[in-house]
């Protein structure tokens, strides 16, 4: 019974990491039909970022701050610069942002070594506590809850708030919205960087459970893929839903079936694929 | 008709390389000409059909794996080994391929996305079968007519086959079915419309393409005499993808070009740097920002450029 608790927590704790990454790949996608392949290496950008600011501040919040804005300036440079590619053809956006993925790839390489790191969890949040009859890290337990609260905190600007609207309508129909008077490029470039930015915030947050090194870009992208498959493309309530089977999926499969774990991962994507092409909250979006 | 005769004709002049190139060279070509076939073939796919698969590595490798395990697993002879490992890929793109085909651009790049996976998951984890990331080591090469143990010989072999299967794939691609593939690809409900069966032709691309791959994966695992997870890799997917657009799509000559050039480019760089991906990823960005028809496109413009030469100003 302990290891199973134990298991689930371990799901939801990367369930909860995948829907701060998942979020922001979703609505880029569902805003401006962007695969972003370059988010997982936003991600460990601002991991490593942040790597380096607690190493030399000691200060866990000033390390996601600088990780968040890092990773943020860069996703609106690389979205300000290729703003034409980006929004053509299929096959240009996905070989740009795969381009762009090896490129910031190698470089972070270049910068901090091949050896894996870690960043220290804050010391607040350094204990263990007990939770139902089993001891679990507390930091893991804060990750739980603030996906919980990210999650409900989003929901209430995508759906109550004005500017949450303003992005709807730029989804629902671009050039009615712009025609109302809103500057769809403004919404565009900001959800861009907002989504990098995230996808940075998340890369510190996951250092300590995850660690950080090179090639945790493209596994936390094909994981945040198959979110956005099952959840489907711009829907936040299908990120969160996603997110989380996906990773207590991938953590039970690894813990009860190791030798075919992709198996179990990949499976129910195409599952879910076939039944509904359009992912559990997905909707047909205008071209 | 004229291409197959292009194909022989270049067949014929890279014949003379072992009498031109060193040894190393000529080993690195072989390689050149199996993953530029390799692109070739996913041109038709790619090109053709216009459907970004990210997964056809998948039967690039599985081919090399049903061999492999053959071999060392079930102690199938070699040729035998070939049929069963060419068998696998197949029912795979079988399998693969109609579920496939009812999606559409970047949903089917995801579903091609987590075929691959899926495939090279079970070749990486299931360790006690497919000795995961270790691979497997000494495939040994079939006896053919002549000995292609030694590079020259194998050389050789790589490029007969690769002459056959081009030759098959330029009639495949100006066959009825290849030329309505185009039409699929430019408008699907007039083609519908027009009575042809929209995901029979999908699947029809989807195959072929997989089987082009399932050879070049046969002729790979003999070149290596090593099979591991990383010829199914989704990056070697990505690569060949690459190739086919920066190549320029439709040409079949171009994805070939693009295919070979990017292997010898890869090998020259790593010996030298280690920023080799850095390289990579700016081709693609490069590539896809500032040449967006691929090298094929520029071949007009260098032949218009050329008349314009030779004619000079009298026919203006």
């Amino acid at each position: 019974m302990r290891f199973w608790i134990f298991q689930l927590l371990n799901g939801l704790t990367t369930g909860a990491l995948l829907f701060f990454v998942a979020s922001g790949l979703t609505v880029v996608f569902g805003l401006m039909r962007i695969l972003n392949l370059s988010h997982g290496a936003l991600f460990l950008l601002g991991g490593y970022v942040g790597l380096s600011v607690q190493h030399f501040t000691g200060n866990f919040f000033l390390a996601a701050l600088a990780g968040a804005a890092t990773s943020g300036l860069m996703g609106l440079l690389l979205q300000q610069t290729f703003t034409r590619t980006l929004l053509g053809s299929t096959f240009n956006q996905v070989l740009l942002t795969l381009g762009i993925a090896f490129i910031l790839n190698n470089g972070m390489l270049a910068i901090w070594g091949g050896l894996p790191q870690k960043l220290k969890t804050p010391d607040f949040l350094s204990e263990s506590i007990s939770v139902f009859g089993v001891t679990y890290p507390s930091y893991r337990l804060f990750l739980i809850v603030l996906a919980f609260a990210a999650g409900l905190a989003l929901w209430v600007f995508w759906e109550r708030s004005t500017l949450g609207a303003v992005v709807r309508s730029c989804v629902d129909d671009r050039e009615m919205a712009a025609a109302m008077g809103i500057r769809v490029d403004l919404v565009f470039a900001s959800v861009f960087a907002i989504g990098a930015s995230m996808a940075g915030l998340t890369g510190v947050l996951g250092g300590p459970v995850l660690g950080v090194y090179i090639g945790l870009d493209f596994e936390v992208l094909l994981l945040a893929v198959v979110v956005v498959v099952i959840g489907g493309i711009g829907s936040l309530n299908g990120a969160f839903v996603g997110s989380m089977m996906v990773g207590l999926i991938d953590t039970f499969g690894k813990a009860s079936f190791p030798e075919i774990s992709y198996f179990t991962l990949f499976a129910p994507v195409i599952l879910i694929l076939l039944l509904r092409p359009l992912g559990l909250f997905g909707r047909i979006l205008p071209e | 008709m004229k291409r197959v005769l292009i194909v022989i004709a270049v067949g014929f002049l890279l014949a003379v390389l072992p009498f031109i190139v060193s040894g190393y060279w000529l080993g690195l070509i072989t390689q050149a000409v199996i993953l530029g076939g390799f692109a070739m073939g996913l041109d038709l796919l790619v090109g053709f059909a216009r459907m970004p698969s990210i997964g056809h590595s998948t039967f690039f490798g599985l081919s090399g794996y049903g061999v492999a395990l053959a071999v060392t697993r079930f102690d199938v002879a070699i040729w035998p080994a070939v049929g069963i490992g060419l068998l696998l890929s197949l029912i795979a793109a079988l399998l693969f391929g109609p579920l496939a085909v009812r999606m559409r651009g970047l949903a089917f790049l995801t579903i091609t996305l987590a075929f691959g996976q899926l495939t090279w998951g079970l070749t990486t984890r299931w360790s006690s079968f497919t000795n995961g990331e270790n691979g497997i080591p000494g495939i040994s090469r079939p006896s053919f007519l002549w000995d292609i143990e030694t590079v020259v010989g194998y050389f050789y072999f790589t490029l007969l086959i690769a002459i056959a299967i081009s030759i098959f794939i330029i009639i495949f691609a100006e066959s009825p079915v290849g030329i309505s593939l185009l039409g699929v690809r430019n408008s699907d409900t007039r083609m519908s419309a027009l009575g042809y069966n929209i995901h029979s032709r999908r699947t029809i691309a989807f195959v072929v393409a997989a089987a082009v791959g399932a050879m070049y994966g046969i002729l790979n695992v003999f070149y290596n005499k090593f099979i591991g997870p990383g010829s199914l890799s989704w990056q070697l997917s990505a690569q060949m993808l690459l190739s086919v657009v920066v190549g320029g799509p439709v040409s079949l000559w171009g994805p070939f070009l693009a295919g070979s050039g990017i292997v010898i480019l890869k090998t020259m760089l790593i010996g030298t740097t280690q920023r080799w991906p850095m390289v990579l990823g700016l081709l693609y960005v490069v590539s896809v920002v500032f040449l967006p028809g691929g090298i094929a496109s520029l071949l007009p413009k260098v032949r218009a450029r050329f008349e314009k030469m030779f004619r000079g100003r009298v026919t203006e």
